[in-house]
């Protein structure tokens, strides 16, 4: 361990991979800032371009953008009232009311300084939190695997935005898909249509880009957009040391928004939205002056940044040590370490020791860079809010198009994106959102995996009972699984109830 | 009354059907999980319909989109990759970009203008060739019509 860490320390610094991370940075920032473009489109249009680099740089850029996108959000929040992405949604709260007081300044700098404070406190997380979750993974067995992936899928009702049993439907139809191609048991030719392509399975990323990126497309340019147009605001001298100044006096804030953030981002299907929202609500719950939020204080932009950034390093924590992705980004980093050849569990942490702690400490080196890029560039990155929706979604196209050929050379996965694309475009018009279903195309193959083994060892000991629910870890496992279904229901009753009263 | 929400579930219905259906002559082992999937999402199917059906829910997803630049964009993107197989990725890519900016700007503050759209059509697929062909080394497809 303590090798990898001391060659990951070397790989961190190596100028061409540094630069590439610096890029990434910048350009999740710029992707970020553009409201309808998100941090899983960013990176789902980038894996391909990733894909002949070496390990090191490829997950180095990919991080640097999942960091930047994050944080790049926040811009269009502050200065035109439109998250740039969902995450920012509780930064809106209080950065557009700052930009209307024309104290936009105060808004960015305090965005930029709690965005950095949260990243490298979900980074820290991540770092030191992941390998010891990933040594437990490998008490797990087949059966473990099996509750795992079912804990996975209860994410879905957080996922299902609306409706609950469209959001099951749409896991179920993901499941289904993950099924193409060869069964794990028996080796039988599955829903390939005779095509010799799919003998493999569907190609995660080209699924990730269709259902993630042309829906988006063909949501931007189906309305005519209102113009947008950014509050003017004049850099002002000493700003950015008052507010510094501010911040630091309130220590409590940011540790709070940022563990709320990483913790929630370790929730798998929580994401970044879940995170600023809670954060903003406790840091009005412990404000002695509850009336200022929404008037424009810095203390709700705090709040939110600071957690949905920390919320990045924490999504990752089980991605990387059991497969699941904690936010739909992290699904498609998933991707690209499949992309690089590794699979995600105690592997990462042995084997690819080195890679993956390279990856752990740019994580903490990207949001260092992007506190810096935050505060020297938001307001340079603020113009290109602008940019117009007639050249953005053909771009987006031609990348998705591009991206999608260059992962294996082959017309057939354009077609096969295009095709998801249009599928993920009606699908969410009719509320079945593609989170679910993307869920259901990861977690298949581990919960196929796990129950058909889990089965023929029940068969062998003569009782599918003992297998499924008397191993300690599954028992674990079944807990979280009910606790994790009853929650949104609990709280979904709660707030009805809540409604009724005030009603 | 049939809506949205009906109608997608029963397609989500024949889906899990037709997946139950193309499994029967697999192997047990092969055919167990996609069959419970199946059932499942069957099950869920027939239980959103039966909601829909009973709420009465009057829904128009598509209401209120500019379905003219929709349908456009769909039917242009399904014509790129044709054409990419046909007279190449360069060529492709510049005529979809150009017609794109050109026409998606209509209607806007700016008059469009093709020849700007050309130009930064040419520069871009350009750039983007470049990027993949020399630094990825990842070779775009030429198209028939010149050998590919």
């Amino acid at each position: 361990m303590t090798e990898n860490m001391l060659v990951a320390i070397g790989n961190v610094f190596d100028p061409a991979s540094f630069l590439l991370m610096t890029l990434g940075v910048a350009g999740g920032i710029i992707v970020g800032a553009l409201p309808g473009l998100t941090a899983t489109m960013a990176l789902a249009l980038l894996v391909p371009f990733t894909f002949s680099m070496n390990a090191y740089a490829s997950l180095m850029m990919l991080g640097g953008v999942y960091v930047g996108a994050m944080y790049g959000g926040c811009i269009a929040a502050i200065l035109v009232n439109t998250p740039g992405t969902p995450a920012s949604i509780a930064t809106t709260f209080d950065g557009y009311p700052l930009t209307k007081k024309g104290k936009a300044e105060h808004a960015l700098v305090t965005a930029a300084f709690s965005s950095g404070i949260g990243g490298v406190i979900g980074a820290l997380i991540l770092l030191f939190l992941s390998p010891p979750l990933a040594e437990a993974a490998l008490k797990f067995g087949p059966p473990e695997y099996f509750w795992l992936s079912v804990f996975g899928l209860t994410i879905i009702a957080t996922l299902s935005t609306g409706s609950m049993l469209k959001g099951l439907i749409g896991g179920a139809f993901g499941l289904l898909l993950s099924t193409v191609g060869i069964s794990p048991i028996g080796g039988d030719m599955r829903f390939t249509f005779g095509f010799y392509q799919f003998q493999a399975g569907l190609e995660l990323i080209v699924v990730l880009i269709g259902f993630f990126c042309i829906p988006e497309v063909l949501a931007m340019i189906e309305k005519k957009l209102g113009e947008q147009t950014i509050t003017s605001y004049k850099p002002q001298k000493g700003v950015a040391k008052q507010v510094i100044l501010e911040l630091i006096k309130k220590p409590v804030l940011l540790i709070r928004s940022s563990l709320i953030g990483a913790f929630v981002g370790i929730v798998p299907g929580a994401g970044g939205n879940i995170a600023s929202l809670m954060a903003y609500n406790e840091a009005v719950r412990f404000s002695k002056d509850k009336s200022k939020f929404g008037t424009g204080i810095i203390d709700g932009v705090a709040a939110s940044e600071a957690s949905n950034n920390a919320e990045v390093g924490g999504s990752l924590v089980p991605l990387l040590t059991l497969g699941i992705p904690g936010a739909a980004p992290a699904a498609v980093m998933l991707g690209a370490l499949m992309i690089q050849g590794m699979r995600p569990g105690p592997e990462l942490y042995t084997t690819y020791g080195d890679i993956t702690y390279t990856f752990l400490f740019s994580f903490v080196l990207a949001n260092i860079i992007m506190l810096v890029l935050g505060f020297y560039g938001s307001r340079h990155v603020a113009r290109v809010i602008n940019l117009p929706v007639s050249m953005l979604a053909p771009i987006v196209v031609f990348l998705t198009i591009i991206g999608s050929y260059a992962i294996r050379n082959n017309m057939l996965d354009v077609g096969m994106m295009v095709f998801f694309g249009l599928i993920g475009y009606i699908t969410k018009k009719t509320g079945f959102t593609p989170g679910p279903i993307v869920l259901g195309l990861i977690l298949g193959p581990i919960a196929e995996n796990g129950l058909v083994q889990s089965m023929l060892m029940g068969q062998a000991a003569g009782s599918m009972f003992q297998v499924f629910f008397t191993r300690p870890i599954s028992v674990v496992l079944i807990i979280l699984c009910v606790i994790s279904v009853a929650l949104p229901v609990i709280s979904s009753i709660r707030n009805r109830k809540g409604g009724a009263s005030i009603a | 009354m049939l809506n949205s929400t009906s109608i997608s579930s029963f397609a989500f219905l024949i889906i899990a059907a037709a997946a139950w259906y193309m499994t029967g002559d697999l192997s047990k082992m092969g055919s167990f999980f996609p069959r419970v999937i199946a059932v499942m999402m069957g099950i869920f199917a027939i239980i959103q319909i039966a909601v829909s059906l009973l709420q009465k829910k009057k829904e128009e997803p598509f209401s209120g989109i500019d379905a003219k630049r929709v349908i456009s964009m769909v039917l242009g993107i399904s014509l790129y990759v044709a054409l990419i197989m046909l007279i190449g990725f360069i060529l492709s890519g510049i005529l979809f970009l150009a017609f794109f900016f050109w026409y998606l700007e209509r209607g806007g503050d700016k008059s469009p203008s093709m020849a700007r759209s050309l130009i930064l059509a040419v520069l871009i697929t350009g750039a983007f060739y470049s990027v993949f062909h020399y630094i990825f080394l990842v070779p775009l497809p030429v198209g028939m019509l010149f050998g590919g």
